[in-house]
């Protein structure tokens, strides 16, 4: 596989959240607006990078019998010093996305490219994969949190958008808000991705 | 046999090495996280009570900390106004607000220190409005007798109006502000 092939799939054919359908559960928890969905797709990024460039370099030394034991370790420390770098150096975006930053040992998507790439492939295609699978999850969590600020505050960015007189729909921002979002945006991404085929 | 010590040797390797790499970027940001914090506290003392710099902790027998403070640079004479953090048990997180008064008990402004409520709802205890410099919740506070500080529509000068979608939050926060002074109200009398 070339590597522009390996970097550019994350960004769509492959892009986590809506054809991989990995790391939803963050994802839908933190996604009530843009900034949300964009801090969390970073800090997500430079775990990924970290993890998989860690995984990779050790592949062959460590015992296929463990290995996932062993991502957990590799994943939970890399968390942790995002965590302790951020509260030391931005404090405010760490005040920003507090709750969130522990919630990335939890993503799928990252224990998911250890298993299903770094593990199996050189450093150099494992990092184009981190960045590839990284960005392509950030952009898919920002048009989530974009939607759902829309719609469930009339505002994206914290700037109001939407015209005098549109209600805002709380329910956006809340959780079955998020699965209602995440559903239509889901069908929408199916509907494109059929016609590119149909072509 | 074998096979099952070479794993486990292999396990405590990794997380032995991880254990090491994470004690080493502790050890780094330690001091850094604590002169941050100390500095949020200070910064929140201050918006609590804008006539104060400096501020003196002080503890009453029965475990509550409280900080008098003093106007210039230097602790004496007849404090301006006392703080205190309050604990409000809120939605999904304890809220930690710091609640400044003048002496005669009237708030001088209040500043959310910490909480985890739900993003989007319950954080906006926290929320300034475009086009605005202040937090609008927590503005409302400022002025007000420990009596004014019920939940009210509207809100006015006899209450505090709710967020909508997060009333546990707002309870949480005018609840322990309350509390709160009503503990200054016995240190100071």
């Amino acid at each position: 596989m070339s590597a522009w092939k390996v970097f550019i799939r994350g960004l769509w054919e492959e892009v986590p959240l809506f054809r991989l359908l990995l790391g939803l559960c963050p994802a839908l928890a933190v996604t009530t607006s843009l900034v949300n969905g964009l801090g969390m797709g970073l800090a997500t990024l430079f775990v990924l990078l970290g993890s998989n460039l860690v995984v990779s370099i050790f592949r062959k030394a460590i015992p296929g019998k463990i290995r996932i034991p062993a991502f957990i370790v590799i994943i939970a420390s890399f968390v942790t010093v995002v965590d302790l770098l951020m509260h030391g150096y931005t404090p405010e975006l760490h005040r920003a996305l507090g709750i969130f930053i522990p919630l990335i040992v939890v993503n799928c998507i990252i224990l998911g490219r250890s298993e299903a790439f770094a593990s199996r492939n050189g450093i150099g295609h494992s990092i184009l994969d981190a960045l590839g699978m990284g960005i392509g999850f950030t952009i898919a969590l920002m048009v989530l949190g974009g939607v759902r600020e829309i719609l469930g505050s009339g505002a994206l960015g914290g700037i109001p958008v939407t015209p005098e007189g549109f209600r805002p729909v709380l329910l956006f921002i809340l959780p079955p808000g998020g699965f209602i979002a995440y559903g239509l945006l889901l069908a929408g991404f199916n509907m494109i991705e059929r016609y590119r085929r149909s072509d | 046999m074998w096979d099952i010590l070479k794993l486990a040797g292999s396990l405590t390797l990794i997380t032995v090495v991880a254990a090491g790499a994470l004690s080493r970027v502790y050890l780094m940001t330690r001091d850094r996280i604590a002169e941050v914090e100390r500095l949020r506290e200070l910064n929140a003392m201050k918006t609590a009570l804008p006539a104060a710099t400096v501020f003196e902790p002080d503890t009453t027998s029965d475990g509550f900390i409280y900080y008098r403070g003093y106007p210039g640079d230097s602790t004496g004479g007849e404090p301006v106004g006392y703080v205190a953090l309050a604990l409000g048990k809120g939605y999904s997180s304890t809220i930690r607000t710091m609640v400044g008064v003048d002496g005669e008990l009237t708030i001088t402004g209040i500043k959310v220190a910490s909480q985890l409520e739900t993003p989007g709802l319950g954080t906006r205890i926290e929320e300034v409005r475009r086009g605005e410099d202040e937090p609008w919740f927590q503005d409302q506070f400022r002025g007000k007798k420990e009596t004014a500080l019920q939940l009210v529509r509207g809100g006015g000068p006899d209450g505090i109006e709710a967020i909508t979608g997060a009333t546990i939050s707002s309870r949480a926060v005018s609840q322990s502000v309350r509390e709160t002074v009503r503990k200054l109200d016995q240190v100071i009398n």
